[in-house]
């Protein structure tokens, strides 16, 4: 660029000419990345790059393992030149996502292979990279989560009722020597147990595995229509109108009435005001009363028709000592009064395991602690599960005297609620073990 | 006034020789722009355009129960998905049905728990043999694949991708129907509350005027298209590569051996 300001003439066109071709050249060179090319057919596409067709492959002789292609206990593979796993047992193959395992192996391990023309070899080895590099990505659907309150909105109403408790969430809630009451979220525990549905549709007319037409209407067949005209014979009941109150109300006025002339509006024709002479006296700011002045007072004073208290001539006579205040109080004694921290809930939940299987048992414990610096009373936990928890009956356990009882939910699981009989102090834990299975 | 049509009479009688070169390089930079700022707009209605939701219409953006399988990775939006990873796919029917994939020409050993690798975005056909009630029978299936699983390392394949299969897709495909079965992951949030086995082949059934692929798109992440029709493969050799998609690669999963009682 510097030289482009540099020299204003033809490199400065060129330049900005080149650049657009020199990016399309590199989009053009970017298309054509290995990865792009990699081993995926392309419907439409009769073979993977480097595959063709192939006789049947040579298979092991009274083997159940065919040889296959990346196999690395497989006889075949070995002879074809592949380096066998040093492990005897069956091994996995061509997993990307198993890297992370093998992360001691030197990169460019054949972790998958692509079928070869040419016996069972392997032709092409998958790459050793995986294609989440960043890091494994999660989908928070395959996870079979519990605890938590996410978003928070578990409280306790009027009459010591959990609401907002959702499916899911596990909470605890107490109250602290001051007579609060605060509710405390327990963490969510995870399991990977994802489950799969299916949705089927069955079409008709199959050409080329399209659906071609409907496979069948199913039109009611039934009468064509029903007459049911037909008139009545006797009419016994009247139904105009007995008697109609009304209220008729005004829906139009008309009014000719005109303004009447006013006469002989007497206006005042001379305002005197009488108090002018008082004018010099303030009645209120606290004037001292010379001698000249008694002689304006004495005017005033005559003039003046009536008095009314507030208007009464007041005279202060400054001659007064103003009192003192002594002030000699000592402090005598200091207390001291040290209210303690509240209590404070900490409420842990935890399973057995990290993954579990459709019909498997899970445990999980629920542990709560008094953490805080005061002892806490009625302490009530509540879990309520997800609809995949199936709650194994009179599994529950607490190390502590509680009253159990389960509700039904919204996700079609319980609501199991743990009521301590006793308060908890300061340091003491109170511990929940139940079962469930997985739905 | 009357200076104007000296100008014009001016302007005309310029040789038009002198400057045609510089006119049609004008000519030339004028259309490169014209090109240039019509595809620079384009581009930009196609980012506002895609920031936009896709209108559904009830209907899947990607897949239309017309379209061929492996139509869907054709999708200019399927670029998105991650391709090129091999997915546990773990086969069961009803009782005596056996699945084999294929295997450069021709079919692997049949399996009653067939489980394998498959490729996500690629199309495989599998066979099934011992179908119940119909002896000698053979279904060529296809599935397809449009998602994958996030296992944490080393559970692959306790959790793979289930194909279960019932007796009545068998039995509609040998009538000759056409049996779409599109699998998701559910969501746990919205999960049905009934107890179910991995190799659980309830479907949620739904009629033809409506879209599979969204329908599974409203319960959960459809992950997986299985297409049952085909009963044998193409007589002629040189149709088979068209049949099974190209022989995609797939990677096999045995289940290990029982260790070996010590005496």
């Amino acid at each position: 660029m510097i030289h482009c300001f540099a020299s204003r003439g033809f490199f400065c066109r060129g330049t900005y000419a080149a650049m657009p071709l020199l990016a399309s050249m590199m989009v053009l060179a970017g298309c054509q990345s290995p990865g792009a090319t990699k081993g995926l057919r392309l419907p439409g596409t009769p073979h993977l790059p480097g595959i063709h067709q192939a006789p049947t492959p040579e298979l092991t002789p009274g083997g159940k393992t065919p040889a296959v292609p990346g196999v690395a206990d497989t006889s075949s593979v070995q002879s074809a030149g592949q380096p066998a796993a040093a492990t005897s047992e069956v091994a996995q193959v061509g997993y990307f996502g198993r890297l992370s395992d093998q992360a001691g192996q030197p990169s460019g391990t054949c972790q998958g292979c692509i079928q070869s023309t040419e016996g069972a070899a392997c032709q092409a080895c998958a790459p050793a990279t995986s294609p989440f590099a960043m890091g494994q990505p999660l989908d928070p659907q395959e996870f079979l989560c519990n605890g938590g309150d996410v978003p928070p909105q578990a409280r306790v109403m009027v009459d010591d009722r959990i609401g907002g408790l959702e499916p899911q969430d596990a909470v605890v809630h107490y109250t602290t020597e001051a007579g609060k009451i605060e509710v405390q979220q327990s963490n969510t525990v995870c399991l990977y147990s994802p489950r799969f549905g299916a949705v089927r549709q069955v079409s008709g007319a199959v050409a080329g595995e399209k659906a071609i037409g409907l496979r069948g209407t199913s039109q009611p067949v039934g009468p064509t229509g029903i007459g049911l005209t037909q008139p009545s014979l006797v009419v016994g009941e009247s139904l105009e109108l007995a008697r109609a109150d009304v209220a008729r109300r005004v829906d139009a006025m008309r009014d000719r009435n005109r303004g009447v002339p006013v006469e002989g509006i007497v206006q005042p024709l001379l305002a005197e005001d009488a108090l002018e002479i008082l004018a010099t006296l303030d009645a209120i700011s606290p004037n001292r009363l010379d001698e000249s002045q008694i002689a304006i007072l004495q005017q005033g004073a005559v003039a003046a028709q009536s008095w009314m208290v507030r208007d009464a001539v007041e005279v202060m006579i400054e001659s007064l000592t103003p009192p003192v205040l002594t002030r000699d109080a000592k402090v005598e004694g200091f207390v001291e009064y040290d209210f303690p921290d509240a209590g404070r809930l900490q409420i842990i939940k935890v399973a057995d395991k990290q993954h579990a299987q459709q019909g498997d048992e899970v445990s999980f414990a629920i542990h709560v602690q008094n953490v805080g610096d005061s002892p806490v009373s009625n302490i009530e936990i509540a879990d309520s599960l997800n609809g995949r928890l199936e709650y194994l009956e009179d599994s529950q356990q607490c190390d502590r005297t509680a009253e159990f009882t389960t509700t039904g939910n919204a996700a079609g699981s319980v609501r199991m609620k743990w009521t301590l009989a006793e308060p908890l102090a300061v340091g003491e834990t109170a511990k929940i073990e139940f079962k469930c299975r997985v739905r | 006034m009357q200076t104007r049509p000296k100008t014009i009479a001016i302007a005309i009688d310029m040789p038009e020789s002198s400057h045609r070169a510089g006119a049609m390089v004008c000519m030339f930079a004028f259309l490169l722009l014209i090109i240039l700022s019509s595809s620079v707009a384009g581009l930009f209605s196609s980012v506002a355009g895609a920031a936009e939701p896709l209108p559904t219409g009830g209907r899947h953006p990607l897949y239309h129960k017309a379209l061929p399988p492996g139509a869907i990775w054709q999708s200019p939006a399927a670029v998105t998905m991650h391709q090129g990873a091999f997915q546990p796919v773990a086969f069961s029917g009803p009782e005596g049905t056996e699945f084999s994939l294929p295997l450069a020409g021709s079919h692997a050993e049949s399996e009653p728990n067939l489980m394998a690798g498959l490729m996500v975005g690629a199309v495989y056909r599998f066979r099934i043999t011992g179908i119940p009630g119909a002896i000698g029978a053979e279904l060529y299936p296809t599935v397809e694949l449009i998602g994958r699983t996030y296992p944490p390392p080393g559970l692959e394949t306790l959790y793979p991708i289930p194909i279960n299969l019932s007796e009545t897709d068998l039995e509609e495909a040998l009538d000759g129907n056409l049996v779409t079965r599109v699998i998701y992951l559910e969501d746990p949030q919205t999960a049905i509350p009934l107890a179910q086995q991995r190799t659980e082949s309830r479907p949620i059934d739904i009629p033809l005027d409506q879209d599979a692929l969204a329908t599974a798109d409203s319960l959960g992440r459809p992950i997986a298209i299985v297409r049952l029709g085909s009963k044998s493969p193409p007589r002629n050799p040189a149709l088979e590569s068209q049949f099974y998609f190209g022989f995609p690669a797939w990677a096999p999963i045995y289940k290990p051996d029982p260790a070996p009682q010590q005496p």
